[in-house]
């Protein structure tokens, strides 16, 4: 109990004290969060689109590869992405390996999947009559896809949500591609995984309790997003 | 409300955009490679406080020029990195591993620098139910026959790094000159195959965490004993991490097995070979190099992390 007190006090402290080696590890695991996210985000909702709306050959295939993609090991991702980035190896030239560039790459591997199956599954949710009018109506292929975003957006967000959420948790792909660097490629999650190789609990502590609560800050702004225009009737108001 | 939606899926879109921007302008910072340094080395380094404390802000300050990336990891994994190409610069601490790698030609010298020691020491808890201090205060080899002794009884565990390290490579050679049986990975067991002895527990945690699951001892018959190195069990006792081990067997005399540099813990730091492996940063290697030796890093050691205990003796100076 003395060690949660202690780590919950050297938390505020770091924070309060405005250290610059927890900014920079801020700014690390917010980098990889962010942008690991929007890629994942920009390949996964057109592929969440064609597997949720499409039809095509394959289209169960796809479906069952992003559905397994939920459960893919960040570890072994890892490995292959570092293996492939090594100097000398295919990607090398990239020099991607030991960069926070990097783990946002091995990280978008991770959470494409996550994008790409919530997207399928809320867009499939969408009454197919309102494409029927839409299209009916003129509506384009792409004005379609709008249309089907729109209306799951709350899966959509559901989808951004459990990506942000993964990319800020993740540490056996950002230890293997990222090098853990000290004051380079440690994010929150992997300098909590040094500290405690170090014996440092109370450090170790402090660095979980800001993850957590940038975990709870950023998933809040956007389950505001996610619950805008959600004032309908629930099941108890009449 | 439509307009609500709008923007939202607007908005997704201009994220979607600023995605693909941003990922391709992160792309072209990363360049410059040339003067950033890989070194592959030890994690005791890191964990010790050493990496950040002096070896990080003291290099900065002596070589501007170079990014210093330090890769921590056990000596086992560095070597490998290393050949793989991971590397312009490799520290660690396994005699045995760095001879291999230097005889594959991996090595830009035909010897490793040498460029700081420190101790291994045998901890165990306070109890010492195989009477280690006692026993065995300055002999590992004969330290390490009374816990097998012991374990084969069912009083006692022998907790391992398990993990190829420098500290395990270390341990296993001193497995090496007892009477205990080993397997063929050179650890106590049936002769022959891979197991381990009953008593014998492989961790494949790093140095730190290892001390501690040597205090947890969640094994039958208790009584966990470890080889760690002195800097780290000297700082985990003095921040009160560790309080239930003792120091039971250090500093080996001369007249016993494997004499008295059994328990020197020795650091050597190598430049890669470009001829082996692609884009080595020579230069920037061989300043790491100069720097670790350099009369000012080497007195700074001594004052690490204070001048009665330190973590890590200069060069020659010994423990």
């Amino acid at each position: 109990m003395e060690f949660l007190w202690d780590g919950l006090r050297e938390a505020v402290e770091l924070l309060a004290g405005g250290d610059a080696e927890i900014l920079r590890i801020l700014e690390v695991t917010l980098e990889v969060a962010v942008f690991s996210t929007l890629l994942a985000l920009a390949f996964g909702l057109p592929a969440g689109l064609a597997l949720g709306l499409g039809r095509f050959h394959g289209r169960g295939a796809g479906f069952v590869a992003v559905n397994a993609g939920l459960g893919l090991p960040p570890v072994v991702v890892g490995l292959f992405v570092a293996l492939l980035l090594f100097r000398g190896a295919p990607l090398g030239g990239l020099e991607l390996i030991y960069t926070v560039e990097g783990i946002v790459l091995a990280q978008a591997l991770l959470s494409f999947p996550i994008v790409a199956a919530f997207t399928a599954t809320a867009v499939q949710a969408v009454p197919g009559a309102l494409f029927e009018q839409a299209r009916g109506l003129g509506a384009s292929r792409a004005q379609l896809w709008l249309l089907a975003l729109r209306e799951a957006r709350v899966g959509v967000l559901a989808a951004a949500i459990a990506a942000l959420g993964s990319a800020l948790s993740e540490v056996g792909a950002v230890v293997l591609v990222g090098g853990n660097v000290f004051g380079q490629t440690q994010t929150l999650a992997s300098a909590v995984l040094a500290e405690v190789a170090a014996g440092e609990y109370g450090t170790a502590i402090a660095l979980g309790i800001i993850l957590l609560g940038l975990i709870l800050v950023l998933t809040a702004l956007l389950t505001l997003l996610q619950q805008r225009g959600r004032a309908r009737p629930g099941w108890g108001a009449s | 409300m439509g307009n609500h939606r709008l923007l939202l899926a607007a908005a997704l879109c201009a994220l979607a955009l600023l995605a693909i921007l941003l990922a391709s302008d992160d792309d072209g910072s990363s360049a410059g490679g040339s003067s950033t340094l890989t070194v592959q080395g030890t994690t005791d380094v890191r964990d010790a406080g050493l990496l950040e404390e002096v070896i990080l802000p003291g290099f900065a300050a002596a070589y501007p020029q170079y990014e210093l990336k330090y890769i921590a990891v056990g000596t086992g994994e560095a070597i490998a990195n290393a050949e793989a190409g991971q590397a312009d610069a490799l520290l660690t601490h396994a005699p045995t591993q760095e001879r291999a790698f230097v005889e594959a030609g991996y090595s830009l010298e035909p010897h490793g620098l040498r460029v700081f020691d420190s101790d291994y020491v045998l901890a165990g808890p306070l109890d010492d139910p195989a009477g280690v201090l006692g026993g065995a205060p300055h002999d590992a080899a004969r330290a390490f026959e009374l816990i097998a002794a012991a374990g084969e009884a069912g009083e006692a565990n022998f907790v391992s790094r398990g993990d190829n390290s420098g500290t395990n490579t270390q341990e296993k050679l001193i497995w090496g000159l007892t009477g205990v049986e080993l397997n063929e990975d050179g650890e106590p067991g049936p002769a022959g195959g891979g197991e381990t002895a009953e008593w014998y527990r492989r961790a494949g945690l790093g140095q730190a965490e290892t001390v501690q699951l040597a205090q947890q001892c969640p094994f039958p018959g208790g009584g966990c004993y470890e080889m760690t190195d002195r800097g780290t069990f000297e700082r985990l006792a003095g921040d009160g991490v560790v309080e239930e081990l003792k120091v039971v067997s250090q500093r080996n005399e001369a007249g016993a097995r494997g004499g008295a540099d059994l328990l020197v813990n020795r650091f050597s730091a190598y430049v890669v070979n470009p001829a082996k492996v692609p884009e080595v940063n020579v230069e920037g290697a061989r300043a790491f190099l100069a720097f670790l030796i350099s009369p000012r890093f080497q007195a700074r050691l001594t004052r690490f992390p204070d001048t009665e205990s330190p973590a890590f003796f200069p060069v020659g100076s010994g423990p």
